[in-house]
């Protein structure tokens, strides 16, 4: 195993000097790795050396760990540190200026945005990704499972309780369901993911959820389990259990993804393009403090779909720092963008990437 | 000579005072910051803090309050001395009375390796390893002990349950309660249990004869520093419990939450008013902690002074 | 006066149990389990062993009864107890080794152990935990430098000196720190070293809240293994005209240097698994950071609790490598430090 470490290693590096060599001549070509995916240069990736630290949201984490990994390879010299503390911390390290930048899966409340700006300028909300939030479950015989946003808003609202109720049925005509009881796992810590997902089922189902919407709801039913990878793991544990988590932690698990009705009345899976379909949908203000649309018309759209925020001063402090920190965003939102759909993300629509790409570029460093 | 073994001895004794002060000025500085801290939080919740079992202070309006989180955690804790003390004491008299003397430092070594195991680990384990197989003890007891009320479980599902968190914080709280009363065993004169068995004792009652009265206080510290551990274990709770805001007595019903175990989980994604309400909940933590070992030291200092008139 | 009968000879030996009698006891207890478990609907190794053992001592108390006495039932029922005990000690232990091995043994290395994660991508099968190994050890050597010297100057103080009220409000607030939850300790250094004093995220803020955690659990330790040193040696060292602090230093920390060293190795083990200080500490890093005092450090506990939320597999399982790796590390410690101090081990 670690003769082959060193022969991919080796071989990444031979064709990354490869690369780096085509691309300073002014050609596109393309750099590969062992394994994962990496983007395709479409363009001269800008370079600068020195450190930067980021913090917040785990929704992103692994995508950013990508970008990361293939911008560092592209210039030497250069280290990102990103933790995945979750977006609230990520906010308030940002706002006590032990970061360089933040990350995201709410835009900043006005006042943790007046605080920041207090310490250094106006500030930048950069969607850099985006991502679905798959409902995984596990139900012995029953590979395939539609839910109309009604039902799952019933059962996670503790009104449906068994697998073989008619609201599923309804959903799912023809199927035979057993009679085993719905055991809901919901997040026991705050999350973005908590958030995004009951910001949805307050929008398409108000009268049967009725728990709110926030990082951390009261759960009228079901047990919490810590992380996306504990929601998944104790989904998988019981059969009949029921939860929610990023599209990652549902492919890697093999668990059963639910196809979710949206606004057109098509049952859709939270694939790459289905997720870029209903952001291409969602409200994009000047600022980019975009507002998602739950109820999608297009028929490719998966609905329970976010964008996430990377948060930095409009004019960094440490120049250097700056120097740094826009060309890793600059790389990110175009070339880092290839990386995407291999990691169970969405990129960034044609539109929405060219208002992104303005709004790194204006930052001044 | 005189001065300078008095000044020697001067010199040691403020060494060891400056020691202690410094631990005293750690923990006011401590103590000040988590007052400091808690403050804004009281002052949105008010005396309910106390009586209020939801945890929703980042939400309008705000509903936050600690009897949930401190309810769990003492019960937590309290299942989890049951557990730990039989089983750590009688391992402890195991190695020290009962085994050869080499097979018994081996043991001894091998379960103090316990406390070298990671918290996160035992978390994950809990999760992975312990739980599943758990059910089936769970269900048993459900099923046959259902009258006592704290086995009962009207919820009929199984899974990560305070008793399951109990165990976990039972099996973290073990080498320390062992490894104290085992160096304490150890110090009991050779002597004592040699005229206890010279009388025609047995070897179980040469041990409550002369092994255990002598180690009362100090097995009881070690079990006050394994208290500490079990109330204020954090991550592997976090990833074991269900984290509900309930107070119950049904143990095996999923659920539960204690207060390290939501610092935890809600510090990362806490607002203003939250990180606030999670540091109040630290003092309440401090408070409980405070009172258990206050209860602990008198009562060894009353057994103790009674044996000690007892001898005179 | 009549002549007294003669009575056969009366044996002075109680009846007892012998090896072989309880052997055949287990044998029997054995079969009889296993029929049972072959007509009711119980099934399953571990209930098979639950009741094997809980029939066996019943059986072999009310044998001992029967045939030695009260006595020396009531002393088999407890040794075997104890016995118990001790098994029920170890497999909690056996159990998570093996299920960490088992989940770790596959992705440790060489190159695990000697590469970071720097330039390691989510899906990519390859990177180690040198780094973290580098941050744990330079963390735990750091609180252990500050918190060791302190502690059990500390508690010498309290078992030693300490008879007024100095003494014991430091025993009541070092009771009262013992219960800190982990993370408080982080909260506590990351306002006053990482924000107050502008010293941003480094392993030595790390190190300093896991000082906070360690301090209170070597004074108590330390003072309960004082406590048990002899009143007769401290007395005989001063009858032989030594002073005081000499006394202390040459007779009575020599004579609990076992327990001392128990006691501090279990602060030391204790901390080196905690996690949620670091989070806001240390904060973490993917590549190697040698200088603890400037800069975001990695270390074993946050590498092992980031890798294990992943995703993917091979985060995963380069998790458990990192748990295998950091209880080896504290085992290392534990053996050392036991192999140091059994030199000076007075003879008892």
């Amino acid at each position: 195993m670690r003769l082959r470490n060193r022969l991919g290693t080796g071989l990444v590096a031979a064709i990354v000097g490869v690369a780096l060599v085509a691309t300073a001549c002014g050609k596109s070509s393309k750099s590969s790795s062992s394994n994962g995916t990496t983007g395709t240069t479409t363009a001269q990736v800008a370079c600068a050396t020195g450190t930067i630290t980021g913090a917040g949201s785990t929704f992103v984490q692994t995508i950013a760990q990508q970008w990361i990994k293939d911008f560092q390879a592209k210039c030497s010299g250069a280290t990102i540190n990103y933790q995945g503390v979750g977006s609230g911390a990520g906010i308030t390290q940002f706002n006590a200026g032990t970061v360089d930048f933040g990350a995201s899966d709410a835009v900043m409340k006005p006042e943790e945005e007046a605080a920041a700006k207090a310490k250094g300028g106006d500030v930048l909300h950069i969607p850099w990704s985006a991502g679905g939030i798959a409902i995984e479950f596990h139900l012995s015989g029953v590979t395939d499972l539609k839910l109309s946003p009604d039902t799952l808003a019933g059962i996670f609202a503790g009104t449906v309780k068994t697998w073989n109720a008619s609201e599923i049925k309804a959903d799912n005509s023809g199927a035979s369901l057993p009679s085993t009881p719905i055991q809901v796992v919901h997040r026991s810590d705050g999350s973005g993911t908590t958030n995004a997902f009951t910001s949805y089922m307050t929008a398409v189902s108000p009268t049967i959820w009725k728990a709110g919407a926030g990082k951390d709801v009261p759960w009228p039913t079901g047990q919490g389990a810590k992380g996306s990878d504990g929601v998944t793991a104790a989904v998988k544990q019981t059969d009949g259990a029921i939860g929610y988590a990023e599209v990652s932690y549902a492919k890697g698990s093999g668990l059963g993804i639910a196809s979710i009705k949206n606004a057109s009345g098509s049952y859709v899976q939270p694939d790459a393009d289905a997720v870029a379909a209903a952001l291409a949908e969602a409200t994009v203000p000047a600022d980019l403090k975009i507002v998602p649309n739950f109820k999608p018309a297009d028929a490719k759209a998966y609905p329970i779909s976010i964008p996430t925020w990377a948060i930095v001063f409009a004019k960094p402090a440490d120049a250097a720092k700056g120097k740094l920190l826009k060309a890793f965003l600059a790389y990110a939102v175009d070339q880092g963008q290839s990386a995407a759909k291999g990691l169970y993300y969405a990129p960034l629509p044609k539109d929405l990437q060219d208002k992104v790409k303005a709004a790194v570029e204006s930052i001044q460093a | 000579m005189s001065r300078d073994v008095r000044l020697g001895d001067r010199i040691f004794r403020r060494v060891t005072e400056a020691a202690g002060l410094v631990v005293l000025v750690t923990i006011a500085a401590i103590a000040v910051f988590l007052v400091a801290k808690a403050v804004p939080a009281f002052r949105v919740s008010g005396w309910g803090f106390f009586s209020e079992k939801q945890w929703f202070p980042d939400a309008t309006p705000t509903k936050f309050g600690v009897a949930a989180l401190a309810f769990g955690t003492v019960l937590a804790a309290v299942l989890a001395l049951v557990i730990v003390i039989p089983v750590a004491v009688g391992a402890a008299l195991a190695v020290t009375e009962l085994a050869p003397k080499r097979l018994g430092t081996w043991l001894g070594h091998l379960i103090d390796l316990l406390a070298a195991v990671p918290s996160v680990v035992f978390g994950l384990w809990g999760i992975f390893f312990l739980i599943p197989r758990m059910k089936g003890l769970e269900m048993w007891l459900a099923r046959y002990l259902d009258f006592i009320p704290l086995f009962s479980n009207p919820s009929h599902t199984f899974g990560k349950s305070v008793f399951a968190a109990a165990v976990v914080l039972a099996i973290m709280t073990l080498p320390i309660v062992a490894a104290i009363a085992r160096e304490v065993f150890r110090q009991v004169p050779q002597g004592n249990r040699e005229a206890a068995l010279a009388l025609g004792a047995t070897r179980w009652e040469m041990i409550r004869m002369a092994v255990l009265p002598p180690s009362k206080g100090g097995v009881v510290g070690g079990i006050m520093l394994g208290l500490g551990r079990a109330l204020g274990e954090t991550i592997a709770v976090a990833l074991v419990l269900g984290a509900t805001y309930g107070i119950t007595f049904h143990v095996l019903q999923p659920g539960g939450n204690t207060i390290a175990a939501n610092i935890a989980l809600k510090f990362g994604e806490a607002g203003a008013t939250g990180r606030s309400a999670l540091i109040a909940s630290g003092l309440v933590l401090f408070a409980i902690t405070l009172a258990v070992n206050m209860a602990a030291r008198t009562i060894v200092y009353r057994s103790t002074r009674v044996s000690r008139e007892a001898a005179v | 006066m009549s002549v007294a009968t003669l009575t056969a000879p009366v044996s002075l030996r109680r009846p007892t149990l012998g090896r072989g009698h309880l052997l055949l006891l287990a044998a029997a207890t054995f079969l009889v389990t296993l029929g049972l478990f072959a007509v009711t609907p119980l099934n399953g190794v571990a209930d098979f062993i639950v009741v094997f053992g809980v029939a066996y001592v019943s059986v072999q108390t009310a044998a001992s009864y029967a045939i030695e006495g009260g006595r020396v039932a009531r002393n088999r029922l407890a040794l075997t107890l104890l016995v118990g005990a001790v098994v029920l000690a170890v497999l909690p232990l056996l159990a998570v080794l093996v299920y960490t091995i088992g989940r770790g043994g596959k992705a440790i290395s060489g190159s695990f152990l000697s590469q970071t994660m720097r330039g390691v991508g989510p899906l990519d099968n390859s990177g180690g935990a040198y780094h973290s190994i580098i941050g744990t050890v330079e963390q735990v050597g750091l609180a252990s430098a500050i918190s060791i010297p302190i502690g059990l100057l500390a508690a010498i103080y309290v078992v030693e000196y300490g008879r007024g009220r100095f003494a014991f409000w430091v025993r009541f607030f070092v009771d009262v720190m013992t219960g800190l939850p982990s993370i408080v300790a982080g909260l506590f250094v990351y306002a006053f070293l990482v924000i107050g004093l502008h010293q941003g995220f480094s392993g030595f803020a790390a190190g300093m809240a896991l000082s906070v955690l360690m301090l209170p659990v070597v004074v108590r330790a330390s003072e309960e293994m004082l406590k048990l040193v002899p009143n007769e040696l401290r007395e005989a060292s001063y009858g032989l005209g030594i002073p005081r602090w000499r006394t202390i230093v040459s007779v009575v920390l020599p004579a609990a240097s076992s327990g001392l060293t128990t006691g501090v190795m279990l602060a030391i083990a204790r901390v080196t698994g905690e996690t949620a200080p670091l989070l806001l500490t240390a904060f973490g890093f993917d590549s190697l950071r040698s200088n603890p005092f400037h800069g975001p450090q990695s270390a074993l506990p946050l590498y092992v609790f980031q890798q294990a939320g992943s995703a993917f597999d091979v985060a995963v399982n380069r998790a458990w490598a990192g748990a295998l790796t950091l209880i080896a590390i504290v085992l290392l410690l534990t053996v050392a430090a036991r192999l140091l101090t059994r030199r000076n081990r007075l003879a008892t």
